[in-house]
C-alpha cells in the first residue's frame, strides 16, 4: 500500500493555467521613486519625450534600405549622420530629417571603400567625417563628397601592449583637439591622441572591483601559489567602455555594457576628470555623496527570457549641452535620462521582437542628441526614430537645471507647474522644499521635503522650526522643566523620609534593578528563584513593541522603513524569535558543557537583559520626534553603547545562571552562536521543504480545478 | 489497522480521481475524413446576376469572376490563370509541431476539387488526401456584394498527424501588381491605414491583424495594439475601382494579412485568413524540452467575408467607410436612435485605488478614496461653472476595489468610503437637473475574486487547452508581469447572468446610466464551449446584452467600444484616436471615426494624461471626436505604485486649465461638426489633412510639430482650422 501510494504520488502531470501579460504602452514613461526603506521603485510618470517620427530609406527616397545602421551623430550645423555599415555608406540628413546626401567613400583611385562591421562615426568642426571601420582596424577620414583624406591605423608605440589589436569602435574629439578612440575589447581605456594626431597613451580605464574575499584570495595565492597554479589562474581584467562622449566642458562620459551575467551591476556610466578619475557623483536622500561607481543606472531586477538571465546593457551614452546624460539600454530598448547628479528624470521607449512601430525598437544600437530631439537608430528595422521633448520634459529639465545651479527661486514656479502635471514627481517636491527653505517658508519646506523624501532639506527646515518653537515657548518649557525637577526632588526627599516603597513586588523590583545591580539580581534569580516568567514575557513584549514603534512611529528623519508597507513578522523574528532562539541554543549548549542553569532561568535572564535596550528604543522614538539628523548620529552612538551594555548584562546573567567563568562563557557563547546559525539553516530547510509540499498539493488542487 | 487501510484506500482513490480527471479529454468535434468522394464539376457559366453584379465561374481556370456592372471592372481570384492558388491552407504537423503550407493547386493537380452549384453561387470543396483534410468554400452573390464563406462544421479532418490551423481562400482576389498607379491597399489595423503597394527600399512590408491567439483578447500582440477597434475589414483601390472586404460571420476568426513590395513577388496583396483553431503553449514532456503548442478544437461556425465592389467616387477609403457603415446598419449594429451630441467634452471622475497600508504591523491592501461622491459633484459643478459648458459625466472606480480589478463589476456595490447612497444620488440628481448625461462604469468581464455568485475558479473563461486563462498586469519599466495584478475573464456563458445582475442593481439603486468598460470593446474566446471558440459570437452576444440593458430602461455607454457596440451605445468614452505608428503603413486614417462620427458621440481617452495634449486635441478635431478628461480630488504619493490609470496627471488644477484651454480652441468646431458624419478625409500635404463633414464643415489639421500652410491659413504645431459649414 505504501509503495502504491508512493508510486501514485510520483506519477503526476502538472499543468498550470497560463498567465498572460498585458503590456504597458511601449512609450509609457517611468521614473525611479525613492522610498523610506532605501529601495528604489519604478513608477509610471509623465512623458518627457514622445516619439514623433521614424525615418526609413523609403521615406527618404533612397534606393536601398539603410542596412546595418550602427551609429548616429550630429554636427554643429544640425546635420545628422547615419552610418549604414552593411551598405558601406554614410547617409547625411538635414536638420529637418530630410535627405541631404548619401556618401560612399572612395580612395584616390576612385575605388569604393567597403566597411567591415564599421561601428562608429564622428564629424569634426571642419565637417570631416571619421568612420570607425572596426573590422578593417582603421579609421577612414573623408570629406562630405566622399573623398578619402586619410586613414588612421594602429599606432606604433611602445605604450601599446604586444597583443594589442586596433579595432576602433567609437571616437570623439574635444575642443582642444585631443582625440579619444575606443578600441573593441580594449580594457586599457580610450586611446588618446594629441591635437597633432599623435598617439599619446591610454585614458580612463575602468577599475576592477574587488571585494574583501578577493583580497584574501589574492594574499593566499601570493603565499601558496606554485608556477603550475599560476599558469592555470584567471586574471580579472577591467571591463572596457562601449561608448563615450564629451560634455560642454570637455569631460568625458563613458558607459560600460553588461558586466555580470545575472545582475545589472553598478557604475555603468562614469564621468572622467582629466586625470581619469570618476567625478560623477550622486547624492542620496540624506545628502550623502557617492561616486557613480556605486550607482546602479538601470533597474535592480534582471528579467529572464527563455530561462536565461538578461541583464541590461547600456551600449550608448550621450550628453547634451546642459549636462543631461542619455543612456540607451539595448536589452529592453529603454532610454534613461539623467541629470549630472545621477538623478533619473525619466525613462521611456522599449524593445519588442520584430517591432516595426513608432517609439519601440527591435535592435537599438546608438543614440544621439539633436538640439532638443533625441535620435535612436534601430539596426534591425533599418530606421531612425526621432523623439521630441514634450512640454513637461522642457519644464522638468529646465527646473532641474536651475535647481542644480542653485537658482531655487527661479526654479520654483517651474516646479509648481510640474506638480500640477505630475503630482507624484519627487524631484519637484525636493525642488520646492529647498526653494521654500531659502525663502523662509519652513513649514511648507517641511511638507514638500517629506513628500519628496528629501531628508537633508527636511532636517534643515526642521532645525529652524524646532528652534523657533523652542524660542517661542521657552518660558513654558523652562517653567515646566523646573516644576518637574522640583517635583522630582521633593518626591525623592519625601519618599526617603517616609520610607515609601513604590514597588512592593519583590520580583518586579528585582527585574527593574537588573540594569543597576546585575550581579546581585541574577544571583537572586539563580539561587533564590526570584525570576518571574510573566515579567520576562512582558519585558520581551515591550522589547518587540519598542522595535515596532521605531519602525513605524519614529520621526521622519529616523524612519528606515516605509510605515505603509511595514510587516511586523520580521520584527517578531528579530526580537521575540531571536531571544527564544538564543535561549534554546544557549541552554542546550550549556547543558552539554555542564552548565547549571535551567531553561527557565536562561530565558528570564535573556528577557531581563533587554530592558536597557527597550528603554532606549522608547526614548529614541520620543527623541526622534524632535531631533535633527545630526542628533541622530548622537542617538545612534548612544544606542551602540546601550547595546553593548545590554550584552554586558546578558553576559553576567548567563555566567551567573550557568556558574561559568568568563572563558567558559566565551567558549559556550561562540558555540551557541554557531548552533543558532545551524538551527536557522535547519528551519529554513524545513521551511523550503514545507513550501514545496504545499505548492505540490496546491498544484494538484489547481490541476483538478482547471479541469 | 483496518482504519489505516481504509484511509489509505480513500486517499488513493481521491488521488487517482484528481490525477486522471483530466485524462482522455473529450473532443467537442468529430474528426473523420472521407477521401473517396465523387468529384463533381460545374461548367463555365454565369452563376448569378443582379442589377449591380455578375458572378461567373470559369472551369478552365477554376476561378471566380465578379463583375461590377456599373463600371465593368472584373475582380477574380485567379488573376494569373489556373496556376493561381484559390485556397492557401496552413496545417500543423502534430508530430513535429511545425506548420506547413498547402496550396489548392495540390488538390487541383490531383483532381480533387469538387464544384457544386448553389443558389446564387457555387461551393468548391478541396480534398487533400495527403493531409486527410477537406474544406468547402462557398461563394454567394448578394445584391451589392459577394459572400465568401467556410462552414467549419463541414470541414473534415481525419488523420492525427495533421490538423488544420487556418485557411486563406481567394487570397489573390485583392492582389495587385506592384507599381500600379493610383492604387493602394487598406487595412483596418489599429485605427485604419493605407499601405503603399509599390516596391521600395524598405523591402517587404507585411503584417497581420486580429491575432486571435489564446483565450485571447483579439488584439493581443507583442507590439502596441492598445488602440484597436476590432474592425476586420480590408480593401484594395485599383485606379478608379475598389474592392472592399468585410469580415462578417465570426469576424473575430478573420485575420487580415498583407504583403507589399516583396521583391520575390510581382504582386502586393491583402487578404483574409480564417483562423480555425486557437493554440496554447504548455510545458514539454521533459524539463529541457521546449514548450509544446497544443491546438484547440476546430471552430464549428461559419466564417465569412463579404466583398463589396466600389467604383467612382466611392472607390477609396472614404467609400469603404461608408460601405462599412451601411453594413453595420443593415446588420443591426448601428441603431438610428437619437443621441445627444451637445457636449464637446466628457469628464470621468476616478473613485479610488487599492493601496497597501500596515494595520497592526500587517500589510494589507485597503481601498483609498481619490474622489468621493461629494467631491465628484463639486468637481463637476466647478468645471461646468468655469467653462460655461456642460460635460458628459462618468464615474469610474467606485466599486469595492476602486479602479483595481477585484470582484466582478466592483462587487455590484459602491464602497462606503466614497460616501453614502444619498451622496451618490446627489451627484446623479445634479447631473440630471443640469441635463448632463451621467454614467457609472462597470467591468463585467475582468475579475480577480469570487463574489456575487461568480466563482473565480469555476466561472472563468478557458484557454484552447481548457485551462483557466489568467492575465497579469505589468511592472514598469521592464514590463515583466506583475503577479499582484492578476485577473481572469468571465466565462462567455456567464455574461448574460452578469448583465442581469447589473440590470437588477441599476434598477434597485436607481442608476440611470451604465458604462461598459471591456465588455463591448475587446473580443475574447472561451473554450469551455466550442461555440465561443476563436471569439465566436462575440458581436451578437454584445448586441443582445446591450439591447437587454436598454430595454430595462437604463442608458448604456461604452468605453473604447469595438465596431459591434459603438453603434448601439449612447456614448463612447475613450474612443481610439491615436495612430499606431507602424512602419508598414503609408498613412493612418481615423477609419473608426469615419464610420461612427455623427452616429454616436465619441470622446477621446483622457487628454490630460496624454504625452502631447495638443496633438491629441488636433486628432480629435480632425475626426469630429469630443475631448475626454479624467479627474481626481486628492492625490497621494502611494498612488504612484498602484499601476492603474495615470492618477498623477489627474489633479483638478491641471485638468481644469487643460479643459479650458482645449475648449477655447475646439468647442466652436465641435459644435459645428457634432452629429455630422465624415464624408471625406484626405491628405492634402505630407502633414496636413482635410476632413469634410456632412454639413459642409471642413477642418484642416496639421499633424506635425512645425508650422504648415493650409487652404484655410497657416497652422501652427498641431494646429487646426475650420471652414464653412451650416
Amino acid at each position: 500500500m505504501k509503495r502504491l501510494l508512493s508510486i501514485i504520488c510520483v506519477i503526476l502531470v502538472l499543468t498550470i493555467g497560463f498567465s498572460f501579460s498585458v503590456l504597458a504602452e511601449p512609450t509609457d514613461s517611468f521614473t525611479h521613486d525613492d522610498s523610506a526603506d532605501g529601495k528604489v521603485k519604478g513608477v509610471l510618470s509623465s512623458e518627457i519625450y514622445s516619439s514623433s517620427k521614424v525615418v526609413t530609406a523609403a521615406r527618404l527616397g533612397l534606393s536601398e534600405s539603410m542596412l546595418g545602421l550602427t551609429d548616429v551623430c550630429t554636427d554643429k550645423d544640425g546635420k545628422v549622420y547615419l552610418l549604414a555599415s552593411e551598405r558601406s555608406k554614410v547617409i547625411i540628413l538635414n536638420s529637418d530629417y530630410t535627405l541631404d546626401k548619401e556618401i560612399v567613400i572612395k580612395d584616390k583611385d576612385g575605388i569604393e571603400m567597403m566597411f567591415e562591421e564599421a561601428k562608429g562615426i564622428f564629424v569634426d568642426d571642419n565637417k570631416d567625417i571619421y568612420v570607425c571601420d572596426t573590422g578593417n582596424g582603421m579609421i577612414l577620414v573623408t570629406d562630405r563628397s566622399g573623398k578619402l583624406k586619410s586613414t588612421w591605423e594602429q599606432p606604433e608605440s611602445s605604450l601599446l601592449p604586444e597583443d594589442f589589436f586596433f579595432q576602433p569602435s567609437r571616437m570623439v574629439r574635444d575642443d582642444k583637439g585631443y582625440t579619444y578612440i575606443l578600441s573593441l575589447g580594449c580594457y586599457y581605456g580610450a586611446l588618446a591622441y594629441s591635437p597633432d594626431d599623435e598617439f599619446i597613451g591610454f585614458y580612463g580605464a575602468n577599475n576592477v572591483k574587488a571585494t574583501a574575499l578577493d583580497t584574501l584570495a589574492f594574499l593566499w595565492d601570493k603565499l601558496t601559489q606554485t608556477d603550475e597554479k599560476k599558469a592555470l589562474s584567471v586574471k580579472t581584467l577591467p571591463y572596457s567602455f562601449v561608448d563615450l562622449c564629451l560634455d560642454s566642458k570637455g569631460y568625458m562620459i563613458t558607459c560600460t555594457g553588461v558586466t555580470e551575467s545575472d545582475t545589472n551591476g553598478t557604475g555603468q556610466i562614469r564621468k572622467l576628470s582629466p586625470g581619469g578619475e570618476d567625478i560623477l557623483y550622486k547624492r542620496d536622500t540624506k545628502g550623502i555623496s557617492s561616486t557613480s561607481s556605486a550607482v546602479n543606472f538601470v533597474e535592480e531586477k534582471v528579467t529572464k527570457r527563455f530561462g536565461v538571465m538578461k541583464p541590461q546593457n547600456i551600449i550608448s551614452v550621450e550628453v547634451d549641452d546642459k549636462g543631461f546624460i542619455y543612456a540607451l539600454d539595448s536589452t529592453h530598448g529603454l532610454i534613461y535620462v539623467y541629470d549630472n547628479e545621477c538623478n533619473l528624470l525619466a525613462g521611456f521607449a522599449g524593445c519588442f521582437s520584430d517591432a516595426k512601430q513608432l517609439g519601440v525598437f527591435d535592435n537599438p544600437t546608438s543614440l544621439a542628441v539633436h538640439g532638443s530631439d533625441l535620435l535612436v537608430i534601430d539596426r534591425d528595422n533599418c530606421a531612425l526614430t526621432v523623439f521630441e521633448r514634450t512640454k513637461y520634459g522642457e519644464l522638468l529639465m529646465n527646473a532641474q537645471l536651475k535647481h542644480i545651479k542653485g537658482e531655487y527661486d527661479e526654479a520654483s514656479p517651474l516646479w509648481e507647474e510640474i506638480i500640477k502635471m505630475n503630482s507624484g514627481c519627487q524631484l519637484a517636491y525636493r525642488g520646492l522644499a529647498i526653494a521654500n527653505y531659502t525663502n523662509g517658508n519652513y513649514e511648507k519646506a517641511l511638507d514638500y521635503a517629506e513628500k519628496g523624501l528629501d531628508y537633508k532639506t527636511y532636517d534643515l527646515a526642521w532645525k529652524v522650526i524646532f528652534s523657533k518653537r523652542v524660542n517661542d515657548n521657552f518660558f513654558w518649557i523652562f517653567s515646566i522643566a523646573v516644576i518637574l525637577i522640583i517635583a522630582l526632588v521633593v518626591f525623592l526627599i519625601y519618599k526617603k523620609k517616609k520610607n515609601i516603597i513604590l514597588i512592593k513586588n519583590a520580583k518586579l523590583k528585582l527585574a527593574l534593578s537588573v540594569s543597576s545591580h546585575p550581579f546581585r539580581s541574577f544571583e537572586d534569580i539563580r539561587y533564590k528563584n526570584m525570576g518571574s516568567l510573566i515579567i520576562a514575557f512582558v519585558f520581551l513584549l515591550l522589547y518587540y513593541v519598542a522595535n515596532m514603534l521605531n519602525s513605524t512611529a519614529a520621526g521622519f528623519l529616523f524612519l528606515n522603513s516605509d510605515p505603509r508597507t511595514y510587516n511586523t513578522f520580521y520584527t517578531i523574528l528579530s526580537t521575540i524569535g531571536l531571544v527564544l532562539l538564543w535561549s534554546v541554543a544557549n541552554w542546550l549548549i550549556a547543558c552539554l558543557s555542564n552548565g547549571k542553569g535551567r531553561f527557565k532561568d536562561v530565558f528570564i535572564v535573556s528577557c531581563y537583559s533587554t530592558l536597557p535596550l527597550t528603554l532606549f528604543k522608547f526614548v529614541r522614538v520620543i527623541l526622534s520626534q524632535f531631533l535633527s539628523l545630526s542628533g541622530q548620529a548622537v542617538v545612534d552612538a548612544v544606542g551602540v553603547a546601550v547595546l553593548l551594555f545590554t550584552l554586558f548584562i546578558l553576559c553576567i546573567g548567563i555566567m551567573q545562571v550557568h556558574e561559568f567563568d568568563f572563558f567558559k562563557f566565551l567558549g559556550t557563547t561562540i558555540v551557541t552562536i554557531l548552533f543558532m546559525l545551524l538551527m536557522v539553516s535547519v528551519f529554513l530547510l524545513v521551511g523550503v521543504l514545507l513550501e514545496q509540499v504545499i505548492e505540490f498539493i496546491f498544484k494538484l488542487y489547481k490541476e483538478a480545478i482547471f479541469r | 489497522m483496518f482504519a489505516k487501510k481504509t484511509i489509505s484506500a480513500i486517499l488513493v482513490v481521491a488521488l487517482c480521481t484528481l490525477v486522471f480527471a483530466g485524462c482522455g479529454r473529450k473532443s467537442a468535434v468529430k474528426y473523420s475524413y472521407d477521401g473517396k468522394v465523387e468529384i463533381k464539376t460545374v461548367s463555365s457559366q454565369v452563376l448569378a446576376e443582379n442589377g449591380k453584379l455578375k458572378m461567373s465561374w470559369d472551369d478552365d481556370k477554376k476561378g471566380i469572376f465578379l463583375e461590377d456592372k456599373t463600371c465593368g471592372k472584373v475582380w477574380t481570384n485567379v488573376p494569373d490563370g489556373k496556376d493561381t492558388s484559390t485556397l492557401d491552407l496552413y496545417v500543423q504537423n502534430m508530430q513535429i509541431f511545425q506548420t506547413e503550407y498547402v496550396s489548392s493547386l495540390d488538390a487541383l493537380k490531383a483532381g480533387k476539387v469538387s464544384a457544386k452549384k448553389t443558389d446564387n453561387g457555387i461551393e468548391l470543396t478541396y480534398y487533400f488526401d495527403k493531409f486527410k483534410i477537406s474544406i468547402p468554400v462557398t461563394y454567394t452573390l448578394r445584391e451589392t456584394s459577394m459572400l465568401m464563406s467556410i462552414d467549419c462544421s463541414k470541414i473534415q479532418e481525419g488523420g492525427k498527424q495533421y490538423r488544420i490551423v487556418s485557411a486563406a481562400p481567394s487570397s489573390h482576389i485583392t492582389s495587385i501588381k506592384k507599381n500600379a498607379k493610383n492604387s493602394y491597399m487598406f487595412t483596418s489595423d489599429g485605427l485604419g491605414a493605407i499601405i503603399d503597394i509599390n516596391q521600395n527600399s524598405d523591402g517587404e512590408r507585411k503584417s497581420s491583424t486580429g491575432n486571435t491567439n489564446v483565450s485571447a483578447l483579439a488584439t493581443t500582440s507583442d507590439s502596441n495594439d492598445s488602440e484597436s477597434t476590432g474592425i476586420r475589414a480590408f480593401g484594395l483601390k485599383y485606379d478608379k475601382d475598389a474592392l472592399f472586404g468585410i469580415a462578417e460571420d465570426t469576424a473575430g476568426a478573420v485575420s487580415v494579412r498583407f504583403s507589399a513590395g516583396d521583391t520575390k513577388s510581382k504582386n502586393s496583396s491583402i487578404y483574409p485568413e480564417f483562423i480555425m483553431v486557437d493554440s496554447d503553449y504548455t510545458k514539454g514532456k521533459a524539463v529541457s524540452s521546449p514548450d509544446v503548442r497544443l491546438l484547440s478544437d476546430r471552430l464549428q461556425s461559419v466564417v465569412s467575408v463579404g466583398y463589396y465592389p466600389l467604383s467612382g467616387k466611392d472607390a477609396n477609403y472614404n467609400g469603404m467607410a461608408n460601405c462599412y457603415r451601411n453594413y453595420l446598419t443593415d446588420s443591426g449594429f448601428i441603431t438610428d436612435e437619437e443621441r445627444d451630441f451637445s457636449s464637446p467634452y466628457a469628464v470621468t471622475a476616478l473613485g479610488g485605488v487599492m493601496s497597501t497600508s500596515s494595520i497592526l504591523g500587517v500589510p494589507v491592501s485597503t481601498l483609498k478614496s481619490a474622489t468621493t461622491f461629494a467631491q465628484a459633484k463639486n468637481l463637476i459643478s466647478k468645471i461646468t461653472e468655469e467653462t460655461g459648458t456642460k460635460p458628459v459625466v462618468r464615474l469610474k472606480g467606485y466599486g469595492t476595489t476602486g479602479l483595481n480589478i477585484g470582484k466582478l463589476a466592483g462587487g455590484y456595490k459602491f464602497a462606503s468610503i466614497f460616501g453614502s447612497d444619498k451622496d451618490r444620488m446627489a451627484v446623479e440628481n445634479y447631473c440630471k437637473d443640469q441635463n448632463m448625461p451621467f454614467y457609472f462604469d462597470f467591468d463585467l468581464v475582468r475579475y480577480a475574486k469570487s463574489g456575487n455568485g461568480f466563482s473565480h475558479t469555476n466561472d472563468a473563461a478557458k484557454t484552447a487547452t481548457l485551462h483557466t486563462a489568467e492575465f497579469s498586469g505589468v511592472n514598469v519599466p521592464l514590463r515583466d508581469s506583475n503577479s499582484k495584478l492578476k485577473y481572469r475573464l468571465l466565462s462567455r456563458s456567464k455574461i448574460s447572468k452578469a448583465v442581469d445582475k447589473l440590470i437588477d442593481f441599476a434598477n434597485d439603486d436607481k442608476i440611470s446610466g451604465v458604462c461598459l468598460s471591456f465588455f463591448g470593446s475587446k473580443s475574447y474566446s472561451d473554450y469551455s464551449d466550442i461555440k465561443y471558440a476563436v471569439t465566436g459570437l462575440m458581436d451578437t452576444d454584445v448586441k443582445t446584452q446591450i439591447e437587454k440593458i436598454k430595454k430595462s430602461g437604463t442608458k448604456v455607454s461604452g468605453s473604447a467600444s469595438a465596431y459591434y457596440s459603438a453603434g448601439l451605445v449612447e456614448t463612447v468614452f475613450e474612443a481610439p484616436l491615436e495612430p499606431m505608428g507602424r512602419y508598414q503603413f503609408k498613412k493612418e486614417i481615423p477609419f473608426y471615426q469615419m464610420v461612427f462620427a455623427g452616429i454616436t458621440p465619441l470622446y477621446s481617452a483622457p487628454i490630460n494624461t496624454a504625452s502631447n495634449p495638443n496633438e491629441k486635441i488636433m486628432l480629435a478635431a480632425s475626426s469630429g471626436t469630443g475631448l475626454g478628461f479624467s479627474m481626481i480630488e486628492d492625490f497621494e504619493n502611494e498612488y504612484m505604485e498602484s499601476g492603474v490609470e495615470k492618477l498623477y496627471a489627474c489633479g483638478y488644477d491641471y485638468c481644469s486649465s487643460i479643459i479650458k484651454d482645449s475648449l477655447s480652441k475646439y468647442e466652436k468646431i465641435y459644435n459645428k461638426v457634432a452629429g455630422s458624419k465624415i464624408t471625406d478625409y484626405q491628405f492634402i500635404d505630407k502633414n496636413v489633412t482635410k476632413t469634410v463633414f456632412e454639413n459642409g464643415t471642413v477642418v484642416y489639421a496639421n499633424h506635425s510639430s512645425g508650422s504648415v500652410n493650409s487652404p484655410a491659413g497657416k497652422l501652427g504645431a498641431y494646429g487646426f482650422m475650420m471652414e464653412g459649414g451650416k
